[in-house]
């Protein structure tokens, strides 16, 4: 019993990672597409996408088998219920990138804004973030997952600094307006990426300390 | 070890007082002599007994010490007990013991060193998975290639450490079949990075020991190569093809009657020469660009200043700059020092320069040549305040056929090679070119060239 019960974990374990490695990969992929200019990328984003929604089909599945045939207290009932969350917040990242993806089809439609705005600082910070998060849940390590929650604030202001770039553009170089607004959009992808990285930190920390820290994170 | 000591103790004292009883009964004494003899044979039997015990005990003391010592770690430790009895051989074997202990240790810990010291100092990635899925090695360049950031990887399940599904599979999939894998993989973020990845299985044989060793090798700049050459071809022939396109077109309709219509036939001819000057000097440029790529190039040295020559190259454009009504600015630094360069090389690299400098300044602007040393270096500054160069073009600058603007450069009759000839030319002589700019604002391209320090030998 005992026995079957850890190899389960394990078996969750391996797809929880599995999915954030698919997840990571499709950020990554979409911000590569928007910056070259590759269409191919963004349309293999998009297709990615239904095998990350069936993963996280099969992940909740198994939580909810693991809650319902094993009864875990403590430690183990903690991972899982983290697991069910964290799961939940990949796969709207995965969707965000597949937002991306998408934006970034329609600008290609039109040529590049001559002005430079800051999204690839952006996105890498957003990417560095949801990085940590999983580094936090993988290495157990509540520190690292207290350092992420702090550096949101960094994206956020991101996120504002290029909507005001982008408003401040000349009414020609707003043209087409298309071009302005997905941009915008893309941004704000990127903050939310930032937001659930974010709450999977916080379900590290959850995880490893017991302690909920959502909605009022104090030092 | 008191304990021993109480009993060897107790036993000494009961034989000596036994035997001296009996021997004050055997000499029937009187009461009084009989006490005495009691008392004396108590203290005869407690100075013998803590004597034999010294003598016993502290050698096994001694060794009791050592081998605590020498579980602990110590190797070092040495008992010095000199006694040809049982315990003198057991202090003996136990000294060989911890000096062949500390020999065996120090030869595992050479051998785990030398591993480590040559796993880590490859260039390729190596990670070595355990069959249980646990990593039992791995080296640091492929934490970089990877971006793995988890603290002690050694001993973990591999998929906790590489969160790549791509590889992961691939791992999986060696492990579980014992079987040799050869992919090539591309990661795109952080950075774009390729290599061929080697699975190959480990076996020891009569040991519980096997899994898998997977070799990373980076193939990132072997791609890059292999893309620009064949770029390269691909750039050669279309730019090839424009002009003999044009002649081709021009010369059927001249055949088809525009000869009979002098004034359309003297325009033609005009445009089928300027095509074919312009095929020459791609052909001479190709050339000029293989033959200093080659590293069979003789350049011809000589110690000149340079002054002369940028007088020439200026003269050399001149015909060119009237056309644009350019003014020309020469600011030469009176102590400029000599250097040691192939003169007519030279020369191409800075009509290259100014030429580019007037094909991007709008008629009218102001060509500033400076030259001036510069840190061991003698800098030659060509400056326009021209259309300048957007900042995500200026690292590609100086590659072959890149333009910034397709359309404009061939309009001005840019083969799109003359800075990569002008970034060659210059390394040959072991110097550097650099470009600053900011659009709207013109553009500096300079060329180092190392000082001529004393006669014979180059700074």
């Amino acid at each position: 019993m005992e026995r079957h019960f850890d190899e389960a974990l394990k078996n969750l374990k391996e797809k929880i990672l599995r999915m954030s490695g698919l997840v990571e990969e499709s950020i990554g992929s979409s911000i590569r597409a928007l910056s070259d200019r590759n269409s191919e990328l963004a349309y293999k984003v998009i297709k990615a996408d239904d095998g990350i929604n069936m993963l996280e089909i099969e992940i909740d599945n198994l939580c909810l088998q693991l809650l319902a045939l094993y009864q875990p207290t403590a430690g183990d009932l903690r991972f899982i219920a983290s697991t069910l969350k964290i799961n939940n917040d990949l796969e709207r990242i995965g969707d965000l990138a597949v937002n991306i993806a998408e934006r970034t089809l329609d600008l290609l439609k039109v040529p590049p804004l001559k002005i430079r705005i800051p999204i690839p600082k952006m996105a890498q910070a957003a990417q560095r973030m949801l990085k940590d998060s999983l580094n936090a849940f993988v290495n157990k390590d509540s520190k690292l997952a207290y350092e992420v929650c702090k550096r949101d604030d960094e994206v956020d202001e991101l996120n504002h600094e290029i909507f005001m770039e982008l408003l401040k553009c000349t009414p020609e170089e707003q043209t087409p307006v298309e071009r302005v607004i997905d941009l915008i959009l893309v941004a704000k992808n990127l903050e939310r990426i930032a937001d659930h990285s974010t709450n999977i930190c916080e379900d590290v920390i959850y995880m490893v300390d017991g302690k909920i820290i959502k909605h009022h994170i104090t030092d | 070890m008191n304990k021993i000591f109480r009993r060897l103790f107790l036993t000494n004292l009961c034989v000596i007082l036994v035997s001296f009883t009996f021997l004050g009964m055997i000499l029937n004494c009187p009461f009084q002599d009989y006490a005495n003899v009691i008392f004396m044979g108590v203290m005869t039997a407690l100075i013998l007994s803590l004597v034999i015990g010294k003598l016993f005990l502290r050698p096994i003391r001694e060794m009791q010490r050592a081998a605590e010592k020498i579980s602990r770690g110590d190797y070092k430790t040495h008992l010095a007990l000199m006694r040809k009895d049982e315990l003198g051989v057991l202090a003996g074997h136990l000294n060989q013991m911890s000096s062949e202990l500390q020999n065996k240790i120090m030869e595992i810990m050479r051998e785990k060193n030398e591993l480590k010291a040559i796993v880590s100092s490859m260039e390729e990635g190596v990670i070595v998975i355990g069959n249980d899925e646990k990593i039992l090695l791995l080296n640091s360049p492929i934490q970089d290639m990877l971006d793995l950031r988890s603290r002690n990887p050694v001993g973990r399940p591999y998929w906790e450490v590489i969160r790549n599904g791509e590889i992961n599979r691939f791992l999986k999939e060696a492990i579980r079949e014992k079987k040799s894998l050869k992919k090539e993989i591309t990661i795109l973020s952080p950075e774009e990075i390729h290599f061929s990845m080697q699975i190959s299985p480990v076996v020891l044989e009569g040991q519980n020991l096997s899994g898998v060793v997977a070799v990373f090798h980076d193939v990132t700049e072997l791609q890059k190569f292999a893309r620009m050459r064949s770029e390269f071809v691909a750039n050669v022939s279309h730019e090839l093809k424009t002009p003999l396109t044009s002649i081709k077109g021009f010369v059927e309709t001249l055949k088809e009657g525009a000869l009979e219509d002098r004034e359309k036939a003297k325009k033609f001819l005009e445009i089928i020469q300027k095509h074919a000057e312009r095929l020459e000097n791609l052909v001479n440029d190709v050339l000029n660009l293989s033959s200093l790529e080659s590293k069979g190039v003789t350049l011809d040295f000589e110690t000149i200043d340079l002054r002369p020559i940028l007088e020439t190259v200026v003269n050399f454009c001149k015909d060119q700059l009237d056309g644009f009504h350019h003014r020309i600015i020469f600011d030469i630094s009176q102590n400029l020092p000599m250097v040691f360069v192939d003169c007519s090389k030279m020369e191409q690299a800075f009509v290259n320069l100014l030429d580019n400098a007037m094909k991007f300044t709008p008629p009218g602007g102001v060509i500033t040549i400076r030259a001036y040393p510069d840190r061991g270096f003698v800098r030659v500054d060509f400056k326009d305040n021209g259309i300048g160069i957007e900042p995500q073009h200026l690292p590609r600058l100086f590659e072959r056929f890149y333009r910034v603007d397709k359309g404009r450069s061939r309009e001005l009759g840019g083969t799109g090679l003359g800075l990569s000839i002008v970034k060659h030319i210059v390394q040959a002589h072991q110097g550097r070119v650099s470009v600053e700019s900011e659009p709207g604002k013109g553009a500096v391209f300079s060329v180092f060239l190392p000082i001529r320090s004393s006669e014979g030998s180059m700074n």
